[in-house]
């Protein structure tokens, strides 16, 4: 198959998933016991008029079918309405909080791709030597280990205990720091966040990029490998190694696309501005068009991931190409 | 007759599906063991021993949503009437059947009839009498219908034995199992190891975080309310792992039909089914489950529903790749031949085949089940009403332990759910290595070689293949 | 057991003698599994002279690809020759250092894989595969060792504007061409085929058998086939040892296997095979499974299955006897030819 039909086909594949999610989430937020109308408006005192003003803001007096169409049409617009607890449309509010979490997501991906596939081919290389039984067995507990409670423990260590990390925030409040000073800053702030996103995958990346590696060597090629005089880093480096990378890149992408989970822990417990802490308040305060908002936002991510995962796919492994 | 590794089968799982009945149904609402010196009131009922013991063993009605009885008995009655009418095979199951659901209904009535279910049911005293007639019913449903397909009960199960040899072997296996025996240990006993009265918040027994001390319920320290954390870590244990279980029997039920499917049926409809699951998988489950728990409530059984319906997709991916192997296995060829329907051919032929795969991933997604009830619960949208490993990491998060530090609150919970996911995850691995490919290898070269021998297409080694070592050695290469 | 840190071995080597190019002399391989060891080969002698194609046969299971892999000291890691001597060229590889032996893997000593499909790397070119071991054992640069791949191909009979495909692109019997042109690659001294056309189908199965032959007349090769079909190994071979769950049970010329069988166990292996060429009769099927080797009997391994049964047979082990001069049998039934 040549280049542009698969990529095509890729792409409409996941156009078909961005609507289908999209249409999910229309149905989704008016199965949602009670009134939308009501839901879309702050608790508490709901007077009939500011309801009906409402009802026709999101055009939920108009039938079933023209609501879909509009709600399209809103949707694409990047129009989520006003989100009650910060009297702002929800768009503004999203987009402001999307960086930090780029930022935090970002650091702590490549963190964890790195440590976690490395870790992971020399303990699928010599599998059940120590190295293995015991990266593989911690890995099996970071693995386990809800993100949340982990990062309370580094608070509990890091801050509370030694003073080396500040507990929470992306910044000093009342500080204004400028250049390097900032950027230092930052850092210090990011750092507990990062690692307490990262060490849950890391542990994944281990396991997914140990069993891959460890199947590979099971192969007929690997053999044929070693009968060729290859040494045994040659073997692993150039032919067990690029095999094993498939799927674990597959994986790794599909990850990328699922941080919201690992984000709204870690954000949550770090007091991080970013999508996570936002989706957590606004739950809080049953923001619903803000969750309505993060909820597609996060939904394209992962259809976005997938996206890449696919076209990388398709320059790693030849076999697709036919 | 009966096969006996069929029959094992049946003895370890009734007492096991026993206990899980006993661990959901157990009457939280009645305080057990009272230890005066220690509840500050003294105002409590002295419960004797005895009692305690049987409301331990007794399960209330109350603790089952109405809907849950009237379901079992319209199941009960639905499946015993048309085997009857379909005069099939395994008569005697089909009235064992109908007479589980007088079973059903009379325990109903017993816990206050129809009003008593609408109200949530009263504690029935004869519950346990019930529950106990209800199960070896089921038991016994099973053992007739093994004797009259004694065919389909072969196939349906593996050879116990085998399989625990090959599990004992696998040293990780075996830790998992004894951490999770651990577990459902304290889960059971809790009412024998701490009292529940200790969860109310007017028990009070020391000053807000208090370090641990001496004293049994000072042996993890005080909450932020000067509760035992001891005696709240202990009755966690049920809910998370209670939750964990129904959550996946839902995720199971749906992965396992919705992936039949999508791998049995060709064509359209496989890619409808394919379409959803997709569409299931790239829904981020944490924001969908705080929109679902936020909008629909907080409370045990949604928290399983929501639980359940957000991680079936893994399952339905697996089960259909499976499905689409067994799909090309000759006997399917024979079974679509000879004009049997898809839902008999998917119910009969397929579930049996899939179901070692089944098994080994439903172990895998209970860790990942309690491990979403945590995480729900550290945000706040568990069931306030029960104590689960989550809820005492999210009190303990609000109220600022991290901070003090207090240790001794942290810990205890998240060390428990670290150790009750692994344990799961090392059960499920070691079930997966178990039951997957040493036994399918095994099996498949077992069926060739028997199909080599008639044939005379490669006749020359016809003995070979009888599963040595060495046959599986080189296969493993 | 890092390959590069052993220092090379002395320039200097003592040549041994011994008989052929290659004499394999009671050879025992084992494997441990948690259960003890499994005796997979025990007690196996064979000789190859230069340019001489000897078969090893027997059902799946009996050990012969584990004999071949230990040549090259191939075996996985729960392997162990435990005893024996494989003398090759002068030197003795089972005393070998890992080191030692990746100089002689594929540059003395090639193998041919089973199903090339999977012996081949999927994500890399074929040819790239083929030059790999030019380049690591004469040093040419990438651009050469293609050009080397490129007159393999065109050797095998592949096109050579091919060697920049992939596996999955070329056919079965290509690939399995492709497979054989990479054994030949640095010019070895012997060639092991392990089953090298059980996966094809009948028809390429002619050609490659065809090309195996061309190709050992043409360069004068050493090379020893493994297979458990008895009718590729009467086309192919010089010689012929028949194995038996682990053991040799009789070897000779391939006039002595197949005119002369002597062992019950060669004379119901070739009654069991369909003979195109003589009247078509009910094919026999041999009674009974191979022993488990994890705890041979103590007697001939055979005797459970054998028909010709006489006292002696479960509690001695027979050694080899040679009826007539090159032909050897194990058997009690035999004496040694005076």
């Amino acid at each position: 198959m040549d280049r542009r039909r698969y990529f095509a086909r890729k792409i409409a594949n996941a156009l078909l998933t961005v609507v289908l999610v999209a249409s999910f989430n229309f149905i989704l937020f008016r199965i949602l016991p009670g009134d939308p109308a009501r839901l879309l408006l702050p608790k508490g005192k709901q007077p009939p008029e500011a309801v009906e003003k409402q009802r026709k803001a999101f055009n939920l007096d108009k039938p079933l079918w023209q609501q879909f169409i509009y709600y399209w049409g809103d949707t694409l617009g990047g129009e989520f309405g006003m989100s009650f607890s910060e009297k702002r449309p929800v768009s503004e509010v999203v987009v402001e909080r999307i960086w930090p979490t780029v930022v935090l997501v970002g650091v702590g991906t490549i963190f964890a791709t790195i440590i976690g596939m490395i870790s992971g081919v020399f303990a699928g290389w010599r599998r059940n030597g120590t190295f293995d039984v015991v990266t593989t067995n911690l890995g099996m507990v970071f693995y386990s280990m809800p993100t949340f409670w982990f990062g309370l423990l580094m608070i509990m260590l890091f801050s509370t205990e030694l003073r080396w990390f500040p507990t929470g925030r992306m910044e000093e409040p009342g500080a204004d720091l400028q250049g390097w000073a900032q950027l230092m800053s930052l850092a210090k702030h990011l750092f507990l966040p990062a690692f307490t996103f990262a060490i849950a995958y890391v542990g994944e990346y281990h396991l997914i990029m140990r069993s891959s590696i460890t199947g590979v060597m099971n192969e007929d090629f690997t053999l044929t490998a070693r009968a060729k005089g290859l040494s045994d880093t040659q073997v692993l480096w150039k032919h067990v190694v690029p095999n094993a990378m498939l799927p674990t890149v597959t994986i790794v992408m599909m990850n990328i696309g699922f941080v919201m989970s690992g984000a709204i822990l870690s954000e949550t417990v770090f007091n991080w501005p970013g999508l996570g802490l936002l989706s957590y308040e606004a739950m809080q305060k049953r923001d619903y068009p803000v969750m309505q908002a993060v909820f597609l936002l996060a939904s394209v991510a992962v259809i976005l991931a997938n996206l890449i995962a696919d076209i990388m796919y398709y320059y790693l492994d030849p076999r697709v190409k036919s | 007759m009966m096969p006996r590794r069929f029959r094992n089968w049946i003895l370890v799982w009734t007492p096991v599906a026993w206990v899980l009945l006993a661990l959901c149904t157990y009457p939280k609402d009645r305080p057990v063991i009272i230890d005066p010196q220690i509840y500050p009131k003294g105002e409590a009922p002295t419960v004797s021993l005895m009692r305690s013991i049987g409301g331990f063993f007794a399960p209330s009605i109350g603790n089952y949503p109405a809907w849950i009885m009237i379901a079992l008995a319209l199941c009960a009655f639905a499946f015993g009437v048309t085997g009857l009418v379909r005069r099939s095979k395994a008569r005697t199951m089909n009235l064992l059947l109908l007479a589980m659901g007088v079973v059903f209904v009379l325990w109903g009535l017993d816990a206050g009839g129809w009003s008593g279910w609408q109200a949530g049911g009263r504690h029935g005293e004869r519950g346990w009498l019930f529950q106990t007639l209800a199960l070896v019913l089921a038991a016994l449903c099973i053992y007739f219908w093994a004797r009259a397909n004694p065919e389909r009960a072969e196939l349906t199960t593996w050879n116990t034995h085998q399989v625990w040899k090959l599990y004992r072997a696998n040293w990780q296996g075996m830790v998992g199992l004894c951490i999770m025996v651990f577990f459902a240990l304290l889960a059971l006993l809790a009412p024998f190891l701490a009292d529940h009265m200790m969860l109310d918040p007017n028990a009070q027994i020391g000053v807000p975080y208090a370090p641990p001390d001496r004293d049994y319920y000072m042996w993890l320290g005080c909450t932020e309310i000067g509760q035992s954390v001891l005696a709240e870590s202990i009755w966690s244990a049920r809910i998370s792992l209670v939750v964990g279980l129904l959550a996946t029997a839902i995720s199971t039920v749906l992965g396992a039909g919705i992936g039949i499917a999508a791998g049995y049926y060709g064509g359209w409809q496989s890619e409808v089914w394919m379409r959803i699951t997709d569409v299931f998988l790239v829904l981020p489950w944490l924001p969908l489950a705080m929109v679902l728990a936020a909008a629909w409530g907080q409370n045990f059984w949604m928290i399983i529903i929501i639980i359940g319906i957000t991680s079936w997709p893994g399952t339905a991916r697996v089960v259909r790749s499976d499905t689409l192997r067994v799909r090309e296995l000759q006997f399917m060829e024979r079974a679509r031949a000879i004009g049997s329907s898809n839902v008999h051919i998917m119910t009969k032929h397929v579930l049996p085949n899939v179901f070692p795969l089944i098994f080994a991933n439903t172990i895998l997604v209970v860790a990942i089940a309690i491990l979403s009830e945590t995480t729900l619960s550290f945000l706040g949208l568990g069931d306030p009403l029960n104590f689960s490993w989550g809820t005492m990491l999210n009190y303990a998060w609000e109220n600022g332990a991290a901070g003090l530090p207090a240790w001794w609150y942290l810990l205890p919970p998240g060390i428990a759910i670290v150790l009750v996911v692994v344990a799961f995850t090392f059960i499920g691995t070691a079930f997966d290595e178990v039951l997957d490919p040493k036994l399918r290898k095994r099996e498949e070269s077992d069926e060739r070689a028997k199909t080599r021998g008639a044939a005379t297409g490669e006749p020359a080694l016809a003995g070979a293949g009888g599963g040595t070592a060495l046959d599986d050695k080189e296969g493993e290469r | 057991m890092s390959a590069t840190a052993t220092p090379a071995p002395a320039k200097t080597e003592e040549r041994i003698e011994h008989k052929g190019l290659l004499e394999v002399r009671g050879l025992c391989t084992y494997f441990k599994l948690s259960q003890g060891w499994v005796h997979a080969v025990e007690d196996v002698s064979f000789t190859i002279e230069k340019g001489e194609s000897l078969g090893l046969a027997g059902e799946s299971g009996c050990g012969k690809t584990t004999a071949a892999l230990s040549i090259l000291k191939l075996l996985p890691e729960n392997g162990r020759i435990v005893s024996g001597d494989i003398l090759f060229d002068g030197r003795n590889l089972t005393k070998r250092t890992e080191y030692g032996m990746s100089k002689i893997r594929w540059k003395e000593i090639s193998m041919i894989f089973q199903g090339a499909m999977n012996a081949l790397n999927p994500v890399q070119e074929t040819g790239k595969q083929v030059a790999e071991p030019i380049m690591l054992h004469e040093g040419l640069s990438e651009a050469k060792a293609l050009d080397r791949a490129r007159e393999l191909f065109e050797l095998v009979g592949i096109n050579p504007k091919r060697v920049m495909d992939y596996p999955h692109q070329l056919s079965g019997g290509m690939r399995q061409r492709a497979m054989i042109a990479m054994s030949l690659a640095c010019n070895p001294k012997l060639v092991i085929g392990d089953e090298p056309t059980t996966a094809l189908d009948v028809m390429v199965q002619a050609q490659i058998l065809d090309l195996i032959a061309r190709l050992r007349r043409e360069l004068d090769l050493s090379f020893i086939l493994i297979s458990h079909d008895l009718s590729v190994m009467a086309e192919t071979c010089d010689k012929g040892v028949i194995m038996y769950a682990g053991r040799v049970v009789e070897s000779g010329t391939t006039e002595h296997l197949f005119r002369d069988a002597r062992h019950p166990y060669t004379r119901q292996l070739i009654r069991a095979f369909p003979n195109i060429h003589e009247r078509r009769e009910m094919v026999s099927s041999i009674k009974g499974d191979p022993p488990n080797l994890l705890e041979p009997p103590p007697g001939c391994r055979f005797a459970p299955r054998c028909d010709e049964r006489i006292a002696g047979c479960d509690e001695v082990d027979p050694a080899a006897v040679e009826v007539t001069p090159g032909h050897f049998v194990s058997c009690h039934l035999f004496k040694e030819a005076t």
